[in-house]
């Protein structure tokens, strides 16, 4: 047994993995930078310097311009990358030593790394910039591109040497366990939620268009929101939205989700079943040819379908129907994919609904209609609130099926809502080019908003209540 | 491997899970932590186990401070009341996971498995899954699963209670033989304290996170050190109430309405000075005599209701507003109504102390 | 616990009763509920109908089949001929690239983030399990804007931008399954949150690392779940419109709801039975997950936001 222990204490499980990464990285990096730049240093001499291949020459920070003359590049920092290959190789040594792994030794790795990672970033947009005119470029490139995979490699191995080294600290292994488990997530949720929100407000304090795009961003202060305020059309939006959410709401993710609920509860189990399956259609067709169905619906005769059914009923008047009722049909076309979900939350909650209870109020006397009333829907309550809010919360940002179906129209901003300004005005040729910024104030509006919706959401929802602590502590 | 809890709590916000435990264990004990659901006994095996980190404390094993060790590097076995079988695997897979993952050759594997399995007698179902077995074999699966790297200490978590009431009798005694033969520490967490009785070399009480008494079964059952251990432990349970100390020129006596019981010198020493008392005594330890005899010796009480065991009969006789359950033979025929007497054997009295609910005979 | 919001069992069920306490005879208040179901699925139906129909005939006037003079009948398998077309089979294998990172992508991240959300402590769990909970109500779209900033920026990376950045498949594969991500989390949680703690604890005592547990333990028996998880998340890929329409310019890397729409836009000369081909074609496998695995389909959809179960 204590064999067993001391064992444990001594060889931290995998050990050994993060030195040869650590060593293919620093002679990589060495091979790549050092060696030319310890030529160009001991024979400083001008010819020599030109005689350099443009790989050499774009590493060490130096040009050769077409006319003769030496061109430095911005990239002082440069000279991080040889001592991050230096300091890599020292460690992977070091490291092949049993034993001998220590904290500071991942964080050194770590924090070098980053640096050089950094300043070889620049100095690959450097010589980008000089291989607009000049022939080292494309050898450049790939040199630095094998620089900054190195460097990759110099932080993985930074990361393994950590984890090595602060298993033997519980207090470490235990974060840094959960780390492992959590890190891809996180790294995606940071790059595609966090970092663009970020951006979308400071998207929203320039100028930047299409028409401006090769320009350095200017800051402009909260012009972009003034305009946004005080847009001819801005009242008109936010009616739209309003209008947009609330009817789809009330007559389809509510309204209609619970008469379907009741319905299929009130049919046979399996026809109940069935047509629960028949409203998940519209969700998993994909949304252009469902609105292509919706089109051909409405379609003029003699093509439309609604027309043809019109025409033997003796209707006379049979147009186009989508421009003539632009709003029927976008609150239709959104709430017959929305009125599956709440139709489920509310089924299951029915089902849940102990049968003694409806049997005692029918021995009561009370029919259908005062069982649904008096029973059901008060017992309904929660999930209610549920798929409101739920719903509230999706609707207000969506806006795939508008565009495919209206794409805000007909006419001026007939049927545009919030979200579809916001991504009309940034990634849509509107009026001529992509008002990436002006885009981004209606977009960073409309996450401020959901924001402040989705704390309110998880405070009704008591959400700290319905989380469960784990049964087992992580040592 | 001896090990050693050294104040060991655990917390968890404002709960207590396990409050200050102090207790050590011989190499090759068999221990059982006995206590109500809630009692903290579980978390306690789980701190030993290394799953729950302990808030404050220590956990020894062998003199070493193991608080810091991951679980699989304190080489332990444990049975869960789930058994806790992975149903993916066959018994096979499920017995060698141990040894697969210390990365044992295949060969070696192959035969400490079959060695085990053969132990268990459930050499022939290697191949099964844990699905296709029933309670009993599951159980020995685990049991398999736990010995098979040959841990130096096994931990229970009440191993029996999910199996029927004949099946469980047998288990016991074969756990109970195999601890011995092969000698290992043990600690067994179990409500039953028949169970802990028959198995153990000591039990743990334990109540609310705190330990209450750490004894050797026959020391728990003869001399409970307070009104909780004294109710908890054997059934049926202690009659428990609440009685007045008179003293009578030399003689003491402990009294409750018409209920007189003289107490022994050496028992009634222990009581002077006290007003009020709790007494105990168990229903083995009075007699009943059918009968409302002129003598004056013991106390008058009616039937109450009987309740027959088979061996015996277990009569609850009241005495005005007490209820005595003793045990009676069940050749005696009792009516509900019959007036009966009452004879304590005043040596098995336990004496405690209503404030502290400490025994006033063994502290 | 809000009632109704958790685990959802069911006791009885109000059909059942209904049957037992009725007498067989069907009365026009048992008809009603039959018939409301019937008119407001129609819609669906029409639309459905008329992809079929359009698929296989020349022209099409309301649901009926109509030949170029416009006479009944007019059946035809013309409207395949796209299928000689490089360009669709390229938009087929995207929309499938697409489909596959999906499962993949959402599948492994989130059954690795869930498991630590659902059984390890570790600082900031709390507040991740809520963000995950809002982002996936509130799908945040208009961060599009922001996102293609990025893309763009990945895209000048060497190397790593020719497969993730801006107008590669990459790109939109990786958005799209961060997108789905909150989902998929919330989903996983809700799988891994039910097994057992004792077998965890045990395989920990067996020797097993946590990573260990996860994939050789835990992950097997959650394996109807992540089925139909992968299924979910296949069809997600595969219809996508809006992400791969905002981030990929051209034929090349377009998949297959971008191409059906590049011919039927409202300007251009709509070849609507050429488009009801091309849409049956894309709803194939679509409709093939459907009939197999409705109930699974039913929970996903449902299951994700019952709350805290």
């Amino acid at each position: 047994m204590s064999t067993n222990l001391t064992e444990s204490a001594t060889q931290a499980p995998g050990a050994g993995r993060g030195r040869w990464l650590l060593l293919a990285a620093g002679l990589v990096l060495l091979g790549v930078f050092v060696l030319p730049w310890l030529r160009f240093v001991i024979i400083a001499d001008q010819r020599v310097a030109l005689s350099l291949t443009g790989l050499q020459a774009a590493t060490i920070g130096v040009v050769e311009t077409t006319d003769g003359g030496l061109l430095y590049s911005s990239s002082f920092w440069l000279f991080l990358a040889p001592l991050a290959g230096i300091v890599g190789l020292a460690l992977g040594a070091l490291n092949l030593f049993p034993g001998r792994s220590a904290p500071w030794q991942g964080l050194l790795t770590l924090l070098v790394s980053v640096a050089s990672a950094v300043a070889v970033w620049g100095a690959f947009s450097a010589s980008q910039e000089v291989a607009q005119k000049e022939k080292v470029a494309v050898e450049a490139q790939w040199g630095l591109s094998l620089a900054f995979l190195a460097l990759l490699l110099l932080l993985a191995g930074g990361l393994i040497l950590l984890r090595e080294a602060s298993s033997q600290k519980p207090a470490f292994r235990g974060a840094l366990d959960a780390l492992n488990f959590m890190a891809p997530g996180t790294v995606l949720v940071i790059v595609f939620f966090f970092l663009p929100a970020i951006i979308l407000f400071i998207l929203s304090l320039t100028d930047l268009s299409s028409a401006n795009f090769s320009e350095p961003w200017t800051y402009v202060g909260f012009d972009n929101y003034k305009r946004m305020f005080s847009d001819r059309f801005f009242p008109k939006i936010l009616r739209n939205t309003f209008q947009y959410v609330a009817l789809t709401l009330l007559f389809f993710n509510v309204g209609l989700a619970l008469l379907l609920a009741l319905l299929t509860a009130h049919v046979s189990r399996r026809v109940g079943f069935l047509f629960r399956l028949l409203w998940l259609l519209p969700r998993i067709t994909p949304s252009v040819v469902y609105i292509v169905m919706w089109q051909r619906i409405a379609q003029q005769p003699p093509y439309g379908i609604l027309n043809q059914f019109l025409g033997w009923l003796g209707v006379e008047n049979q147009p186009y129907w989508i421009p003539e009722a632009p709003w029927v049909f976008v609150v239709l076309v959104n709430g017959f994919v929305g009125a599956s979900f709440g139709m489920i939350i509310f089924t299951s909650a029915i089902e849940a609904i102990p049968a003694d209870l409806i049997i005692a109020a029918k021995v009561d006397g009370a029919g259908d209609l005062a069982v649904i009333r008096d029973i059901t829907l008060p017992l309904l309550r929660w999930p209610l609130l549920f798929v409101v809010t739920y719903q509230t919360l999706s609707l207000l940002v969506s806006f795939e099926y508008i565009l495919l179906l209206t794409n805000g129209g007909p006419g001026l901003f007939t049927t545009e809502v919030w979200a579809l300004t916001a991504y009309k005005r940034a990634l849509q040729t509107y009026f001529g080019s992509n008002q990436w910024a002006y885009g981004a104030a209606w977009g960073f509006v409309l996450v401020l908003i959901g924001a402040t919706l989705s704390v309110i959401y998880l405070r009704v929802f008591r959400f700290n209540d319905l989380v469960q602590e784990p049964k087992i502590d992580v040592l | 491997m001896r090990v050693e809890l050294n104040e060991l709590t655990k917390r968890w916000g404002n709960v207590t899970g396990a409050d200050n435990i102090t207790l050590d264990i011989q190499s090759g004990e068999f221990v059982a932590f006995l206590g109500p659901s809630g009692c903290g006994k579980t978390t306690t095996l789980l701190m030993v186990a290394g799953i729950y980190k302990p808030t404050a404390g220590e956990i020894r094993f062998d003199d070493r401070v193991v608080n810091q060790v991951a679980p699989k590097d304190r080489n332990i076995g444990m049975v869960f009341q789930s058994y806790a079988l992975y149903p993916h695997m066959s018994v096979r897979q499920n017995i060698g996971y141990p040894l697969k993952l210390k990365k044992s050759p295949a060969a070696e594997m192959e035969q400490r498995v079959q060695r085990v399995a053969d132990m268990m007698g459930i050499g022939h179902l290697l191949d099964r899954r844990p699905a296709q077995l029933s309670g009993g074999q599951q159980q020995r699966v685990a049991l398999g699963r736990a010995l098979v790297k040959e841990p130096s200490l096994l931990l229970f978590d009440e191993p029996l209670s999910n199996l029927d009431a004949r099946l469980r009798l047998t288990m016991r005694s074969e756990i109970k033989r195999l601890q011995l033969d092969l000698g290992i520490t043990s600690i067994y967490v179990t409500h039953d304290q028949v169970e802990a009785m028959t198995m153990a070399d000591r039990i743990a009480v334990m109540q609310e996170g705190k330990l209450q008494a750490y004894a050797p079964p026959n020391d728990l059952y003869e001399r409970p050190r307070t009104i909780f251990i004294a109710g908890f432990v054997g059934n049926p349970p202690m009659n428990l109430f609440d009685v007045q100390v008179l003293r009578e020129g030399e003689r003491l006596l402990a009294r409750r309405q018409d209920l007189e019981i003289e107490l022994p010198p050496e028992r009634g020493v222990r009581a002077a000075g006290k007003e009020e008392i709790v007494a105990g005594v168990r229903p083995e330890d009075i007699s009943l005599i059918p009968g409302a005899a002129a003598s004056s010796e013991g106390a008058q009480g009616e039937v109450f209701v009987v309740e027959p065991l088979g061996r015996d009969n277990l009569v609850d006789v009241r005495i005005d507003d007490l209820h005595l359950f003793v045990l009676a033979d069940p050749r005696q025929p009792l009516q509900i109504g019959d007036p009966v007497r009452l004879q304590f054997d005043g040596d098995k009295l336990q004496l405690f102390d209503p404030e502290t609910e400490l025994s006033l005979l063994w502290t | 616990m809000p009632d109704g919001l958790g685990p959802v069992k069911v006791v009885g069920t109000l059909s059942t009763v209904q049957m037992t306490l009725q007498s067989r005879r069907i009365t026009p208040g048992q008809a009603l509920p039959y018939l409301l179901l019937t008119l407001t699925i129609l819609p669906i139906l029409a639309g459905y109908a008329w992809v079929l129909v359009a698929t296989f005939s020349q022209r099409t006037n309301g649901l009926l089949p109509r030949d170029a003079q416009g006479n009944l009948g007019g059946l035809t398998l013309e409207n395949w001929q796209f299928l000689a077309e490089p360009d669709v089979w390229k938009a087929t294998l995207n929309s499938f690239g697409i489909g596959m990172s999906m499962v993949i992508g959402v599948g492994a991240v989130s059954a690795l983030a869930a498991y630590a959300l659902s059984r390890m402590n570790f600082p900031g769990r709390k507040g991740f399990l809520g963000m995950t909970m809002v982002l996936h109500a509130f799908r945040p779209e208009m961060l599009l804007i922001a996102i293609f900033q990025v893309l763009l920026f990945i895209g000048g990376i060497p190397l790593i931008g020719n497969l993730f950045g801006f107008n590669t498949v990459g790109g939109v594969a990786l958005v799209m399954v961060t997108l789905d991500l909150p989902l998929g989390i919330w989903l996983m949680k809700g799988f891994f949150d039910n097994l057992s703690w004792d077998m965890e604890r045990a395989a920990l005592i067996d020797g097993a690392s946590r990573f260990r547990v996860w994939w050789e333990i835990l992950l097997p028996q959650i394996r109807p779940g992540l089925a139909a998880l992968s299924i979910f998340m296949f069809i997600q890929g595969w219809n996508a419109y809006l992400i791969p329409f905002t981030f990929t310019i051209g034929s090349k890397v377009a998949n297959l709801p971008v191409y059906i729409n590049s011919f039927s836009g409202d300007t251009s000369l709509v070849s609507w039975n050429r488009v009801a081909a091309i849409g049956l074609f894309q709803l194939i496998p679509v409709l093939i997950f459907f009939i197999f695995t409705q109930e699974a389909l039913l929970n996903i959809y449902g299951g994700g936001s019952k709350g805290g179960s």
